[in-house]
């Protein structure tokens, strides 16, 4: 497969309105953008402004009412529900505002979950858990519940998570929006290193300038409207 | 990166579960112990009861068919008369005539030495011996010669010495006899000196456990059946068979083994049966409260199932490690239930063999037989009822969606716009056990589906009826207890997916024993009512020497003028019982007359012949009893065949009366016509009337002296004792129906408990907030408290109408089609109100700890949590 020539993801004329009563509220409207493997996309715009809503329909979570979202080539939108699990097994990972841990799962075996998934055996998953597990700063954790970490500390686990099967595409929902300024600022960090290291295709839903600094390109989210920001470049 | 072309073939192992999966599922269930250990205990008691009333049907029924076995021996047929007693010349010449190598006379009667009832069997020993090789010519394959000779003089005891018995090694250890002693026998009403001719070891005597064994000459003598015999045994094949019951003279049949041993087993099958659905019912309740726990666990679990989902589990995943919980909860619950069984089913066997001697027939089951094949049942339906009640919540975790991670209320908002179908489907499943009703036709086993596809449809309906409830009654706590009171009534409204679900579990647990309340207490009034139109005379003389051959021991016919001579006595009524043949199978035979003309006290159903009584003191007319009636489907007008001493004669049935005093049958002839076609003249019992104005100690008292010296001994009654004896007998029976309901609320009371609890507990962070907020720990402890009373009393009221409906069904299908049995519905009211009283105390147990824990945590710990 040709990296150059196919997207990581692409999207076409998608719609989504929701009914509110007997009227219909339309979030998003012909939003329509591609992104190439290995870059990173920050999503901005005001509470309310249809974020959550457009990832949720980048990941198949929901359904458009128009449109199409194409991951690695594959249509999103006319794919079976099996088939969607198989993708999300295979090719997306996902950070949570809330984190989203297995509370009855150790570090470890909550890393070790996507890949039994994906069968990979186990001396190499035990190998890759410890990799992931240096760079994001939690050697020697892995025994530990998710209710002994603090909230930076779970963040770190679930970025590590969303990225240890090696996805096409991560998906973030504001990873930072639960964290105060200063953890915030480190996990953001970890994730802009992680992702230029290993090469992930990352889509960053956030509030903050700050976390747009690290994205290659950065859109708006606005009416309902998607619009590239160039000149955030120039913050 | 990954290609995508393998997916179809990862679709395969869509139902793998991954290590840290099974881990996960692990340490939630070890995380919530209370919530897991309670599941666990309820379907341990469901197992437990089912196993225990199984093991002790089982061992009765073993019981039985052993001792049945046991005195029969190889035989393969039996004579019988109808008299009931053969003569030792027609013994004889049969014997001759028909060539019958293989036959002995028997004499079987209840015997008890000391603490022991044993039944007395008096053979032909020398007639015998070829027939049971094993047992009487134990001197053969004695193991010693000195054994071999201690035997023989035995035998020769038995057959020289009358008074002599012979006993089985374990009971004459169990007595502390040994072979030479004399022993105090009760035989009927009088007790006589025996000798123990020989104890037989334990080896040659093992088939003789129980029995006392005695030469027939003895056991005519001790019977008072000289010149009788009760039956003659044979060995017969086929064609001889049918030789022999072609030359029979009239009065005497041939019956095979099994067809005695069948008659006598049908007896008890209704009674068997009925314990079984009552098990059922405490099995159903454990379902109840798998199905509860293992929801709540998913609903509990909703984010975390979505987050899996997102993470590339499948449905087929999530489904097979919700229905493996429930496999864990179940093969444990299963297990610690065949331990509980076992031990419970030890105390059940003996108030089921209690409750057969009490109504049906002499059994003595001394021990539990542990029956792998009840165990194997008890722990299939118990693993099976728990994956059936698993499958929903099963279901309903593979519906778990991605998106459920982010919005929980959907969860809630689904199950909202579920209620009315579920109410609607509800309904449906009671239409179809209600229809099932008229289409069953007598079917007992399928008057129980009925009864149970009501109660299922009945707890579907429920959600829907408790989230009205707690809307409608919204404002009233308001009003009575201010915020505080609307929070809690929202609350449930809120969470209705599970709190509907703990309150319909409740209030069919509640419901189940309110209705078998009703049934029992109908039954009781009835039968007391029926007692008390029924026996008609003041004071009740009568003899109850059972067993030997021949007639019923008798009373004096010239007692029945001496009685009315007696200064106020009105009237003399006398009667005489006994088994007779029909030609579908026994039933109880009532001969009767009265001084006064025709017997009173008798109230019909349907319709009744013209000139009944004439017709039925000139012999023409039988009347039946209701239980005959149903279970033949015959009615006044349709004809009954009875086996008398001239062979088979037919009665048309002139009318059908109610009778509670048995469920085999019971016909009722003049007792004059009974004495010529049975030739039996005598009388078990009389009934004295007293005159308006007589003193009624006093002609007591003359009655009373007048039975002292009568021989055989009489026993006398009055009609208040009479009725006080048949209430105690009334009560010992339900003993073990009381019991079983007890166990069935035990399981409920386990179920609403596990049900509250984890709703409460789940709502500890809204709880923190409410703290946090500043609500003190006495209204959040009132909250909480009025939340799980409201849905304590919500359950109670529930429990009311479907209570009185299973009790209508019970009366009106379940016992009529088991004992043909018809009776008005009578509600105490004391039923009602502790229906709902338990209910209300269930769900403030409930409460306790939830309200005690939530009140005591510090908001920030809570709130963290999670
Ligand atoms: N399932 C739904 N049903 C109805 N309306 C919805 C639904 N999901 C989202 N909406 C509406 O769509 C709009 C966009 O919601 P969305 O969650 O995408 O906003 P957001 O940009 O992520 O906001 P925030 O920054 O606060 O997270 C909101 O007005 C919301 O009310
Ligand atoms: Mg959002």
């Amino acid at each position: 497969m040709d990296d150059a020539t196919v997207p990581a993801l692409a999207v076409e004329g998608l719609g989504k309105s929701y009914a509110e009563g007997r009227a219909r509220r339309v979030v998003l409207e012909d939003v329509a953008f591609k992104v190439a493997p290995g870059e990173c996309i920050a999503l901005l715009g005001r509470s309310g402004s249809g974020k959550s809503t457009l990832l949720n329909l980048l990941a198949g979570i929901d359904r458009p009412d128009t449109g199409d979202v194409r991951i690695a080539g594959q249509s999103v939108v006319t794919m079976g529900e099996p088939a969607l699990t198989l993708l999300r097994r295979r090719h997306i990972g996902f950070i949570y505002q809330f984190f989203n841990l297995i509370p009855t799962l150790t570090v470890a075996e909550n890393l070790a979950l996507p890949l039994e998934l994906n069968g990979v055996p186990a001396a190499r998953r035990r190998e890759r858990i410890a990799a992931l597990l240096g760079k994001v700063g939690l050697d020697g954790r892995e025994g530990a519940f998710p209710d002994q970490l603090s909230g930076g500390e779970q963040q770190r686990v679930a970025i590590a998570r969303a990225i240890i099967h090696d996805p096409a595409l991560v998906l973030a929902d504001e990873p930072t929006g639960n964290l105060d300024a200063q953890t915030g600022h480190r996990v953001l960090e970890l994730l802009s290193h992680l992702f230029r290291d290993e090469g992930h295709t990352l889509i960053l839903v956030t509030h903050s300038r700050e976390v747009s600094a690290i994205a290659d390109r950065v859109f708006a989210v606005d009416g309902g409207r998607l619009t590239e920001r160039t000149e955030a470049l120039s913050w | 990166m990954v290609s995508l072309s393998g997916g179809t073939a990862a679709l395969v192992d869509a139902f793998r579960l991954p290590p840290a999966l099974i881990a996960a599922s692990r340490r939630y269930l070890t995380r919530h112990p209370w919530q897991t250990w309670l599941s666990i205990i309820g379907i341990a008691l469901g197992v437990a009861v089912v196993i225990a009333v199984d093991l002790a049907n089982e061992s009765a029924r073993r019981g039985f068919r052993l001792s049945v076995e046991q005195v029969a021996g190889p035989a393969t047929h039996q004579i019988q008369a109808a008299t009931g007693g053969i003569s030792d010349q027609t013994y004889v010449d049969l014997r001759i005539e028909q060539r019958l190598s293989l036959a002995t006379p028997v004499i079987e009667a209840p015997i008890r030495i000391g603490e022991r009832s044993l039944t007395l069997l008096g053979l032909d020993l020398i007639a015998a011996a070829p027939m049971r090789p094993g047992l009487l010519a134990g001197a053969g394959g004695a193991a010693d010669a000195e054994a071999a000779a201690g035997l023989a003089t035995a035998l020769v005891r038995l057959l020289g010495e009358s008074g002599t018995l012979v006993l089985a090694a374990a009971d004459a250890r169990a007595l502390g006899v040994a072979a030479g002693d004399t022993v105090q026998a009760e035989i009927g009403s009088g007790t006589r000196s025996m000798q123990v001719a020989a104890v037989l070891a334990d080896a040659d005597g093992r088939g003789l456990a129980g029995l006392a064994l005695a030469d027939i000459a003895t056991a005519q003598e001790v019977t008072g059946s000289i010149g009788q015999v009760e039956r003659i045994d044979l060995i017969l094949t086929d064609t001889e068979a049918a030789r022999v019951a072609a030359a029979l003279p009239t009065g005497l049949r041939l019956q095979t083994t099994a067809q005695r041993t069948n008659a006598l087993a049908q007896m008890t099958r209704a009674f068997h049966t009925n314990l079984t659905a009552m098990s059922l019912l405490a099995m159903l309740v454990g379902g109840f409260i798998v199905y509860n726990t293992m929801t709540f666990a998913v609903l509990q679990r909703r984010p975390l199932l979505g987050t899996l989902r997102m993470q590339g589990v499948t449905r087929g995943q999530l489904f097979a490690l919700v229905l493996l919980e429930t496999l864990l909860l179940a093969a444990i619950g299963a297990l610690l239930g065949v331990l509980a069984g076992i031990a419970v089913g030890a105390g059940l066997v003996q108030l089921v063999t209690r409750t057969i001697n009490d109504i049906y027939f002499q059994l003595s089951v001394r021990s539990l037989h542990l029956d792998w094949l009840s165990l194997a049942k008890g722990v299939g339906l118990g693993i099976g009822v728990t994956l059936l009640a698993g499958l929903g919540p099963a279901l309903e975790a593979a519906r778990s969606q991605p998106r459920d991670v982010i919005r929980r209320t959907l969860v809630e908002q689904r199950g909202q716009r579920l209620l009315p179908w579920l109410a609607a489907g509800g309904g449906l499943v009671i239409g179809l056990g209600l229809l099932l009703i008229p289409l069953s036709g007598r079917s007992m086993t399928w008057g129980f589906a009925a009864l149970f596809l009501v109660i299922v449809g009945a707890s579907l309906c429920m959600p829907l009826v408790v989230r009205l409830l707690a809307w409608a009654t919204t404002p009233l706590f308001g009003a009575l207890f201010g915020s505080v009171g609307r929070l809690a009534a929202r609350g449930i409204t809120a969470s209705i997916t599970r709190s509907g679900l703990a309150v319909a579990a409740l209030a069919v647990a509640v419901a189940a024993t309110v209705g078998v309340g009703i049934m029992i207490g109908s039954f009781r009034a009835s039968v007391s009512d029926w007692l008390a139109h029924t026996l008609t005379s003041d004071i009740y003389i009568a003899t109850d020497a059972e067993g030997g051959a021949g007639n019923p021991a008798s009373l004096p016919p010239a007692l029945a003028d001496e009685l009315l001579a007696l200064p106020g006595v009105a009237a003399v009524s006398q009667g005489r019982g006994r088994r007779v043949e029909t030609r579908d199978g026994q039933m109880t035979l009532l001969a009767l007359t009265s001084s006064t003309g025709r017997p009173r006290g008798f109230r019909f159903s349907g319709d009744t012949a013209d000139d009944l009584w004439p017709r039925w003191q000139a012999g023409e007319l039988a009347l039946v009893s209701e239980p005959y009636a149903y279970r033949q489907q015959k009615s006044a007008g349709d004809r009954i065949e009875l086996f008398t001493g001239a062979g088979w004669r037919t009665f048309e049935i002139g009318a059908v009366f109610q009778d509670y005093g048995s469920d085999s049958g019971t016909v009722i002839l003049p007792k004059p016509v009974y004495a010529v076609l049975w030739d039996d003249p005598g009388v078990s019992s009389m009934g004295v009337v007293l005159a308006s104005d007589a003193d009624a100690e006093s002609v007591e008292a003359r009655v009373e002296a007048l039975a002292a010296g009568l021989s055989p001994p009489a026993a006398v009654q009055t009609n208040r004792g009479i009725r006080e004896l048949s209430m105690d007998i009334f009560d010992r029976t339900f003993t073990i129906t009381e019991v079983l309901r007890l166990l069935a609320i035990g399981v409920a009371f386990v179920g609403i408990l596990s049900a509250l609890m984890a709703l409460e507990l789940e709502r500890a962070k809204d709880y923190a907030v409410l703290r946090a907020t500043g609500m003190t720990r006495g209204q959040l402890r009132l909250l909480i408290l009025l939340q799980t009373s409201l849905m304590g009393i919500a359950a109670g009221l529930l429990a009311m109408p479907l209570g009185v409906v299973m009790g209508d069904l019970l009366i009106q299908v379940i016992n009529l089609r088991s004992f043909g049995w018809t009776m008005p519905m009578q509600i105490a009211p004391g039923t009602l109100v502790s229906g709902v009283l338990l209910a209300w105390f269930a769900a403030i147990v409930a409460g306790l700890y939830p309200a005690l824990r939530a009140a005591r945590a510090a908001p920030a710990q809570a709130l963290r949590e999670e």
